[in-house]
């Protein structure tokens, strides 16, 4: 909840996400990658917030942001463990935590990132 | 792998509203006796609310909790939850089967919400009850002086009004286990007085009625299109739940949960625009999703082992339902809060259920440390 409710104020976007599927046995044509996207225009800033499903692979995402004119990347934080199981607990109550990241690159205006399996990622953009 | 993901600045769906990243407090297990209020805690406040949990609720800058139930409020007299605390009575929850004080009552959480920055959204019982509860409340609540329930409100110590704008009427009716379950029609047509007296009363309030427990209900999606023909007219939202498992530990099909949500999500807009057509209607009625979440480290043994059991102590507060998440559940979470996001256009309260100790954002020890699950 910690990332949305923090960085998902404001109007939310359409986004256009092409990227493998797959089928499960509740649902077919699965994006492997998950993603919302919020602008706020008050504080000219848009955040990201993607999930890879994919128990296997890294994802390489290039993002299209044709008219966004994005100054800098203000912060990238990422959710996710090696071990699929682990909780937070009374003895271990930091064993999922957000983390700073360097993921999310910002070269010549062109955004990209390379996501783990089994992530959730934000990115949050300053605009010019 | 690679992807691409393509955004517009002009292309929005819609402006978010803020509480759809609200949550949930029921008077079940600890979540609030342990949980937001333990008055002998060494980090325990005036009121007896432990200072440390609602630090961690106000660092996600929650807008908005739902209160006091689920399917406690279904048997539950709210005036039990109000005045002097030794004259309060200690009653039976037929929903949890634990016996509750009320210690913790109504004018403690409004406290406590002005404590913590959170809009209350209150919910009031049409399982056992109806206008008459209805109406009161409503007036001890939100009328400034001048009446017997006003009056009493001040006589309780609370002279400004609490001014609760947001009231669920009911809660999971389609449900068999609901005390009080009622069919869409007597439903609906309940819903429909209750909420044109409450209108009489403040037209402005915005009153939430409940739609199906889960699109597996037998009666989904009729049940939708059965209770907002008897009352779009006098309501503003139609709650939905939801909660997820993973039981067969199926990482493919769990994090594909979305999908199957965003179908149900685009049914009942479809259900709310049939029936605004129906009506010839400009009213837009909106989705309250007010309680959903992943529901299952501990759903099915406490179930057998407790509920289904006929248990004869009515513990106060026991240990129930207290899941601790993996990233499985996070990224579960994470697909659910980006189609709040993606369908911000009509859903525009949701309630994560729940905030403490119970299927928790947030976990505590009695007389110990509180720490955030990783949802």
């Amino acid at each position: 909840m910690y990332f949305a409710s923090l960085y998902g104020r404001g109007d939310s976007l359409q986004l256009k996400v092409d990227c493998p599927k797959y089928s499960s046995e509740i649902a077919d044509d699965i994006k492997y990658i998950d993603a919302s996207a919020v602008l706020n225009k008050e504080k000219n800033e848009v955040s990201f917030f993607i999930v890879n499903r994919s128990e296997n692979d890294n994802c390489n995402i290039d993002f299209d942001l044709k008219d966004f004119n994005v100054d800098s990347i203000i912060d990238q934080q990422i959710i996710n463990n090696e071990d699929m199981y682990v909780a937070n607990t009374k003895d271990n109550p930091n064993a999922i935590k957000p983390k700073k990241t360097s993921i999310v690159k910002l070269i010549d205006n062109q955004l990209s990132t390379d996501i783990p399996k089994l992530s959730y990622l934000v990115i949050r953009l300053k605009l010019n | 792998m690679k992807a691409n993901i393509t955004a517009v600045k002009d292309f929005t769906i819609s402006t978010i509203d803020k509480r759809i990243y609200g949550s949930f407090l029921e008077h079940l297990g600890r979540a609030i006796y342990e949980g937001i209020y333990e008055p002998d805690h060494p980090e325990a406040d005036e009121n007896g609310f432990r200072k440390d949990v609602m630090k961690l609720i106000t660092d996600l800058n929650m807008p908005t909790v739902r209160y006091p139930g689920g399917n406690y409020i279904s048997s539950f007299n709210w005036e039990d939850s109000i005045g002097p605390i030794e004259e309060r009575p200690t009653r039976l929850d037929l929903a949890w089967k634990t016996r509750e004080t009320n210690e913790f009552g109504l004018n403690e959480f409004i406290t406590w919400c002005r404590k913590t920055n959170i809009e209350p959204m209150y919910a009031i019982n049409l399982g056992t009850r109806g206008i008459d509860a209805a109406r009161n409340i409503l007036e001890y609540c939100n009328h400034p002086s001048g009446s017997y329930w006003s009056d009493l409100r001040i006589k309780h110590g609370y002279k400004e009004p609490h001014d609760i704008k947001m009231w669920c009427l009911g809660n999971e009716m389609d449900g068999e286990w609901q005390v009080g379950h009622k069919t869409a029609t007597e439903y609906g047509r309940l819903v429909h007085e209750v909420a044109k007296s409450m209108r009489k009363f403040d037209s402005s309030l915005e009153l939430i009625i409940a739609g199906s427990s889960n699109e597996a209900m037998p009666t989904y999606p009729d049940w939708e299109r059965e209770i907002l023909e008897h009352s779009y007219d006098s309501i503003d939202y139609i709650a939905l739940h939801k909660y997820w498992t993973n039981y067969e530990k199926n990482t493919n099909s769990y994090l594909s949960s979305s999908v199957p949500l965003q179908e149900y999500i685009s049914t009942v807009e479809g259900t709310i625009n049939y029936v605004k057509a129906k009506k010839r209607s400009k009213k837009q009625i909106n989705i309250s999703f007010d309680e959903w979440n992943p529901w299952y480290h501990t759903r099915e043994m406490q179930t057998q082992n407790y509920l289904d059991k006929n248990l004869s102590d009515w513990p106060k507060a026991p240990p129930l339902y207290e899941d601790m998440y993996n990233i499985l559940d996070t990224l579960l979470v994470g697909t659910v809060l980006n189609t709040f996001i993606n369908n911000s256009h009509i859903v525009k309260i949701g309630c994560m259920a729940q905030l403490v100790n119970v299927i928790p954002a947030i976990s505590t020890v009695k007389q110990g440390i509180s720490w955030p699950q990783s949802i």
